[in-house]
């Protein structure tokens, strides 16, 4: 699941460091479009509903937490 | 009540000094009390409105909280009882509830918007084809004003609302209270539009006298000053010369006019953004900024971002993210990409989300067809930007184009700038005709001798306002640039031993008096967004 | 709030309001001609205190016609002119009043042609004219809200162009002209005689004047005239001035001036007080007027003729009311010395014109 993430990332912005930032939203590295983008991506992908509620910073600043917002909405179902 | 007049100077005393004697738990009356004072002496025949959109808002954030609470109680005390799938088609039928609790009140309030706004612009346009289809019957014109802030407190309402709903915070159970971050007057007349977690626990706190908060606060309010009274009133006498008489004008003088008026808009609203923030600084509340050096923006996304910052966000969590996001959008996203492919697929519903943000934006500025157009512009130049992206991208390895350079940079943001500027047009001028009248005029004509042979003196300003001008814009770019390296300038020059500091406040201030366009002859030009 | 920050919010507070009031010193210019200017500065700003015998108020006839170092050398009155364009009406009392702060004096001439001010004639300008030389005070600022009202009756409601705040305080106005800035707001010019006229285009302009008709008739004057002449009168009255009611000589009337005139004469008469019409033909002989010689156009007198009216009016004054002679005192040296001046003056501003005169006939002939 993680390589597929980042497989993802990579794809949609390839100028940034996904391994490293901890900062994609509070720093405005990624914005609402690019989150749009992966969002959907995301959705397709993990079978999962990402909706406007998810949208925290702490969800989506780092590859790490957007790990873990897949795998609780997996959960939910 | 003006922000740029005696009137409120005096206002903003006797405001702070209430506030400051009176004890801590009293402190948020007496901000409850003046706002109130300050909306009636503007619009008291219209406070109607502003206590009707309070109420609802009120009272839906109540039942909100009290469908949710009985629905988590419900569950509670069955959770032994209840199955999964009945726990869900419970949360569903929670759901559907509050949907339809937000959505009435979504429809009153933004129905008294749009009525009182739009209602003219929309029965002339119906009118126009009711005659083109031969019918007789016309919609009478009404009579309409719109209560100060409208367009501000509307939103700010329905964000509130959506909030609750998404249980991101508790609704406010004090009325009193909740009425005074509905009306709280710094930000009434032309925002920033606040968020409530934000916002009202600042307003319902009691704030001490501090002497250097109070002191950085009136600075704010005096840089304010500076860039209405110095750059922006002294730019307008310019623009409307040019805007009020365009047929006279071509090539780069009509250029010149937008640029103006990226100025004075500028000054103008950043100005009143300044002192709001002052203001509020006092009496110890941050209000949200609503501009980070929007001609700093490399792409027109990014102006956006920096430019009236609070409208921008709330379009974003408000209309954006929940369309492009929304079930009906994944379904349209997933045919797009059988039709189109999956490059251009994934990115449609994007756009047309975006696209519709744009409109909403243009379209909430004014009910014209200029504001439509002014949305398109903006809209259309974002899509194409991000449609292009790969393209730049390409071309910028071709040319071996450091995109990190200073040079780049700079480039990038004159660009931005001209993009910005052109799109003036369309929120300057009266109709939408004049603005495409205006924006093609610009380029059927080069005239760059205009700039040389005295045309510029002979549209209102002598040859000392220009001097002015160009110096508030370095000023302005000096300012810009240590605050984009992280420099709190107020907090560095507090730094500095007192004969500086007295001699730039006395400076500024003289600068202001001695200088700024007020008085007679001169009718300090009503803040352009106080009509909202 | 500690002490400390208390300190230097005041200190900074005083030391803006010190910076603003100097500032306001140099901007505000309350009058368009340099006359003017240097007159108005020296009534404030040069005038011993308690000096006068008195003063002369009015409109531009009065600075035109009135020359006080004539009239000194006649008797040794010291009668300096209260005069600006245009004066209004209106605010003769006010003038009155701000007067007696600085002079211990009770004795006023009035020139009644000053009630055609308050008329359409009135304007923001010339209400400027007097309130932004005068200092702040309770009477100023009731100067400011009559005169207003007045524009506002004349014009009116929402005619005043000027808004109220910057009448009280003028810095609002004039602050735009720190780019225009002069020598002479920086160096304010003094009067050296004593607000005579020292324009020497005006004093010395002779221009041959048609001659009107004059009557005894008189036309009620209209719901402001007589509301602030009945004013005048009964301040008067009540605080025991001495007053003398003087018409100016013209050589021509406006329509229906002389005929308001002459009812105001009656009923100043009938208050009891004193007047003393120029405007007929005994008194025109016993001045010796001159209508091709003493005239720069219809209404003002140039210094030739000012000579005329000055020597009359400080006799009749000598010998109608019981002014001190104050020649000789040694503090009044610097009225001696407007004389001196003002005679050169004179000397010098006729001996050119009758070169520039002869210099104009011999180029006809050419």
């Amino acid at each position: 699941m993680e390589e597929k993430l980042m497989e993802i990332l990579n794809d949609l912005r390839p100028d940034v460091e996904f391994e490293k930032e901890t900062e994609l939203i509070d720093g405005g590295i990624l914005d609402s479009f690019d989150i749009v983008s992966l969002v959907s991506e995301l959705n397709s992908e993990f079978d999962i509903e990402i909706n406007v509620l998810d949208l925290e910073p702490k969800n989506f600043n780092s590859a790490k937490a957007m790990l873990e917002l897949i795998v609780k909405l997996q959960e939910e179902g | 009540m003006a922000f740029v007049s005696v009137e409120f100077l005096i206002f903003i005393c006797i405001v702070c000094l209430a506030y400051f004697i009176m004890p801590a738990k009293g402190k948020w009356v007496v901000l409850l009390i003046t706002s109130y004072v300050f909306y009636a002496f503007s619009s008291w025949k219209l406070l109607i409105f502003l206590l009707i959109t309070t109420a609802t808002t009120f009272l839906t954030g109540m039942q909100l909280g009290k469908i949710s609470k009985n629905t988590k109680a419900y569950i509670a005390t069955n959770k032994e009882t209840l199955g999964r799938e009945e726990k869900k088609l419970d949360r569903e039928k929670q759901i559907q509830k509050k949907r339809r609790v937000v959505l009435l009140m979504v429809l009153l309030n933004l129905g008294i918007l749009i009525f009182l706004k739009y209602f003219n612009f929309l029965a002339g346009n119906v009118n126009k084809l009711l005659g083109m289809a031969g019918g007789e019957t016309q919609i009478p014109f009404l009579s309409l004003f719109l209560p100060l802030g409208i367009s501000f407190y509307t939103l700010q309402a329905i964000g509130y609302v959506v909030d609750i709903y998404r249980e991101k915070y508790e609704p406010d159970t004090n009325l009193a209270q909740f009425a005074l971050f509905m009306s709280f007057f710094p930000q009434i007349i032309q925002g920033p539009i606040a968020r409530y977690d934000h916002l009202a626990h600042q307003l319902y706190e009691p704030h001490a006298f501090d002497y250097d908060r109070v002191a950085k606060g009136a600075q704010l309010i005096l840089w304010g000053f500076m860039k209405k009274l110095v750059l922006a009133d002294r730019v307008a006498i310019l623009v409307n010369q040019i805007f009020d008489n365009y047929m006279q004008y071509e090539g780069l003088v009509l250029f010149i006019g937008a640029i103006g008026y990226s100025l004075q808009i500028y000054g103008d609203f950043s100005g009143g953004m300044d002192i709001a923030r002052g203001v509020s600084q006092i009496l110890g509340i941050d209000l949200a900024i609503n501009f980070d050096h929007p001609y700093f923006s490399r792409s027109l996304s990014e102006f956006w971002r920096r430019w009236h910052i609070t409208l921008g966000g709330w379009m974003k969590d408000y209309v954006f993210y929940p369309l492009s996001l929304s079930k009906s959008f994944n379904k349209l996203g997933k045919k797009c990409r059988k039709i189109f492919g999956n490059y251009i697929g994934k990115k449609l519903p994007t756009f047309l989300a975006m696209f519709i943000t744009f409109m909403l934006v243009g379209v909430w500025h004014g009910s014209s067809w200029k504001y439509i157009a002014y949305g398109f512009w903006n809209g259309g130049i974002i899509s194409a930007s991000i449609l292009l992206e790969s393209f730049y991208t390409k071309c910028s390895t071709v040319c071996k184009i450091d995109v990190e350079s200073y040079g780049w940079k700079f480039i990038q943001m004159v660009r931005t700038f001209i993009l910005a500027t052109l799109g003036r047009f369309f929120s300057r001028a009266l109709t939408c005709q004049i603005a495409l009248y205006m924006f093609l005029h610009t380029f059927t004509s080069f005239n760059p001798w205009v700039l040389t042979d005295g045309t510029l003196m002979e549209l209102g300003l002598k040859g000392v306002d220009y001097v002015l001008i160009f110096v508030m814009i370095l000023i302005l770019l000096v300012v810009g640039i240590l605050q984009e390296r992280g420099i709190h300038l107020r907090d560095s020059i507090a730094q500095q031993n007192i004969l500086f500091r007295w001699f730039l406040y006395l400076g500024a201030l003289f600068f202001v008096l001695l200088t700024g366009i007020y008085g007679p002859g001169y009718s300090a030009t009503e803040f352009i967004y106080q009509q909202f | 709030m500690k002490k400390q920050q208390a300190v230097k919010a005041v200190s900074f507070i005083l030391l803006f309001l010190i910076m603003f009031s100097l500032t306001s010193k140099v901007l505000i210019r309350c009058a368009e001609d340099e006359n003017t200017l240097s007159r108005v500065y020296s009534m404030y700003h040069t005038e011993r205190k308690n000096s006068w015998s008195g003063t002369i108020i009015g409109a531009s006839t009065v600075y035109n016609g009135w020359i006080a170092p004539i009239a000194w050398h006649e008797n040794g009155i010291a009668l300096y002119p209260s005069s600006w364009p245009n004066m209004p009406f209106c605010l003769v009392l006010n003038v009155i009043k701000d007067v007696q702060k600085r002079q211990n004096t009770d004795f006023f001439v009035v020139d009644i042609r000053s009630i055609r001010s308050l008329t359409e004639n009135y304007r923001d300008q010339y209400v400027r004219y007097v309130l932004d030389s005068m200092p702040m005070s309770l009477n100023r600022a009731d100067a400011i809200e009559r005169s207003l009202d007045v524009l506002e009756q004349l014009h009116g409601e929402g005619s005043v162009q000027d808004d109220k705040l910057s009448y009280y305080i003028p810095f609002f106005k004039y602050h735009s002209r720190w780019s225009d800035l002069e020598k002479s707001d920086y160096v304010k010019f003094r009067s050296e005689m004593k607000g005579a006229l020292q324009v020497p285009k005006n004093a010395f302009a002779s221009k041959k004047q048609k001659r009107g008709n004059l009557t005894e008739e008189c036309t009620a004057l209209n719901d402001l005239q007589a509301q602030y002449l009945m004013e005048l009168l009964d301040y008067a009255k009540e605080n025991d001035l001495r007053m003398l009611f003087i018409s100016m000589p013209v050589a021509r009337f406006d329509k229906g001036e002389q005929e308001v005139q002459n009812e105001a004469f009656r009923i100043i008469e009938s208050y009891g007080y004193p007047v003393l019409n120029f405007n007929t033909e005994e008194m025109y002989a016993e001045l010796e007027l001159d209508f091709s010689t003493d005239y720069r156009d219809k209404r003002h007198l140039n210094s030739k003729g000012g000579k005329k009216f000055t020597v009359y009016l400080a006799n009749y004054i000598k010998e109608n009311f019981d002014l001190e002679d104050l020649r000789g005192r040694e503090e009044y040296k610097d009225w001696d010395k407007a004389y001196e001046t003002y005679e050169a003056f004179y000397a010098d501003g006729w001996a050119q014109k009758e070169l520039e005169e002869q210099e104009k006939a011999k180029q006809g002939e050419e």
